[in-house]
């Protein structure tokens, strides 16, 4: 992978998984021998919180041929930490991000985590967190509002950035409000009017939302974007003209703060 | 000869006509808006005329309201829907100082005085929290009809779920989340009832509250929203008849002013 890594944290011989358990989705990282051996973005489905977490490090552990006995220390963080069935170091959700972008983008001093039910800033140098701001009041702000505009556009939402920067200019949305905005995009298309357009719209009244957000925790450079939806590439390119910077995007964006997590139980070994 | 009115009130979800001779309500309709606002409204105002035996030409004097209420070519004049509440709902209940009512698309709080006349207000609607949208998301994702939701809401099982208050989309996962850990219909319904009475309250406190208190619209039907409300107020939540029809009833009373007024112009 080419890390920077601390050498410092990885002196110990250790394994360790660090998680992410965010709302829909759970992340599984397993570190060791100096590297981050293996990872897993498990969807939860139909699954408790607590079967989820069982389950991605169940997968995680198979990936990387290990057995789970040889885990040394589980840490934790996101919305669901609290359940997991096992003795785990729960870890706060701006030091995990923070540390975490630190071992894929050093340089980054402000980073950006958009959840489906959370969006979180933090602004750090080196691993340290120091202001952060969340939203996890109003699903405008969140994940799932890209997730609603692609089930009613009929897109995949993996596509629903590039549909969205086919439009040449955007529709701009009246509401806010996840659920009135999708009445109103449902109205938009029985109108005819065109729906990367109306996605365009969309994306553009979105990264307005998180732009304060990135505001209240002081906007320095390098930043980044993590999370699922740091791969739509509307929703980046509205923030970069909004911010006036270009933004960077580590390679596995899903599972930053689970790598982060475990690092924090490396770091903590001691105990 | 007592003059015919008519109030007609075109909300978001649904349309509404009250027609009055003298004091008397002589007949109603309501339908669902549709995507036509002046289309819905002529067939509107056509089912109230049938359901009593009218036409058109007899009404003196028509007065619209509601989000719809410019689309309604009929209309000799149109009125907020905050006044029209207020005094729909203070004609019906004299005593009533503050109303709540909660349409499907926003909730306004309206403190009003004893000729019905609006003196404090405080709405909502840029959020479906709070809102009948709310309702209707958690009743849709549990498949439960409306009109059940009340009853239900209030024979609990193990204890309510908790339900987010403040999102209407984060509320429904809290709902999916609930049902695939095997809670059951009710407990769900009786948290998304505690999580929007949490909300109302909030919006109530802004205007302050003085009794009698009034629930209006879609909701005031929700018997498990009006035990809540009457448990956290401590005081009677009353609802009047068909608390739908408030709006187009406080336009039909000011479609009787504006006769008067007309009258004494003449």
């Amino acid at each position: 992978m080419g890390l920077i890594c601390n050498s410092r944290i990885f002196s110990k011989k250790m394994i360790v998984a660090g998680i992410d358990a965010g709302a829909n989705r759970v992340k599984a990282v397993i570190l060791g021998e100096n590297r981050m051996l293996g990872a897993i973005t498990l969807d939860a489905g139909k699954q408790s919180a607590t079967q989820a977490i069982t389950e991605a490090v169940s997968q995680a552990t198979a990936i990387v041929s290990i057995n789970i006995s040889t885990i040394d220390r589980f840490a934790i963080t996101g919305k669901w930490r609290s359940n997991a069935p096992f003795a785990t170091r729960e870890v706060s959700d701006s030091l995990s991000l923070a540390r975490g972008i630190n071992w894929f983008l050093p340089s980054v001093r402000t980073v950006l985590d958009i959840g489906s039910q959370k969006t979180l800033a933090v602004s750090c140098v080196n691993g340290v967190p120091f202001k952060s701001q969340y939203s996890d009041r109003c699903a405008a702000g969140n994940g799932q509002y890209l997730e609603m505009v692609a089930e009613i556009l009929g897109v995949n939402i993996d596509e629903l950035g590039k549909f969205s920067l086919e439009a040449e200019s955007y529709i701009e949305l009246q509401n806010v409000c996840t659920v009135f905005a999708e009445s109103e995009i449902i109205t938009l298309v029985h109108e005819n009017k065109g729906p990367r357009e109306i996605a365009r719209g969309a994306h553009r009244g979105l990264a307005q939302r998180l732009y304060p957000l990135l505001l209240s925790v002081g906007i320095k450079p390098d930043i980044a974007i993590v999370g699922g939806i740091s791969k739509n590439v509307c929703l980046v390119r509205e923030l970069e003209e909004l911010i006036g910077e270009q933004l960077m995007i580590p390679s596995s964006p899903d599972i930053v703060s689970a790598l982060g997590a475990g690092l924090v139980a490396y770091e903590n070994a001691s105990e | 000869m007592n003059d015919l009115v008519a109030g007609i009130d075109i909300g978001s979800l649904s349309a509404k006509v009250v027609i009055m001779c003298g004091d008397e309500i002589i007949s109603s309709a309501i339908i669902l808006t549709g995507h036509d606002s002046v289309k819905t409204s002529t067939q509107v105002m056509k089912l109230a005329l049938q359901n009593c035996g009218r036409e058109l030409g007899d009404i003196n004097c028509i007065v619209s309201t509601g989000y719809g209420r410019v689309n309604v070519p009929f209309a000799q004049g149109n009125v907020t829907e905050i006044s029209c509440h207020a005094r729909g709902n203070q004609y019906l209940l004299p005593l009533v100082r503050t109303i709540l009512d909660m349409g499907g698309q926003d909730c306004k709080a309206i403190r009003c005085n004893e000729y019905g006349r609006v003196v404090g207000f405080a709405m909502n609607d840029k959020c479906a929290a709070g809102t009948g949208r709310y309702l209707e998301r958690v009743a849709r994702l549990l498949n439960v009809p409306l009109g059940e939701v009340g009853p239900k809401s209030l024979d609990l099982v193990n204890g309510p779920v908790s339900i987010d208050s403040y999102c209407a989309v984060f509320a429904g996962n809290d709902v999916i989340r609930a049902l695939r850990e095997g809670r059951h219909v009710n407990d769900i319904l009786a948290g998304a009832a505690e999580a929007i009475v949490k909300r109302i309250l909030s919006l109530i406190k802004k205007v302050g509250i003085e009794e009698a208190f009034c629930l209006s619209g879609g909701v005031a039907k929700n018997v498990g929203i009006v035990k809540r409300l009457e448990r956290e107020l401590r005081m009677k939540v009353n609802t009047a008849f068909e608390p739908q029809l408030m709006g187009s009833l406080g336009a039909a009373l000011f479609a009787q002013d504006k006769l008067i007024g007309l009258k004494r112009l003449a």
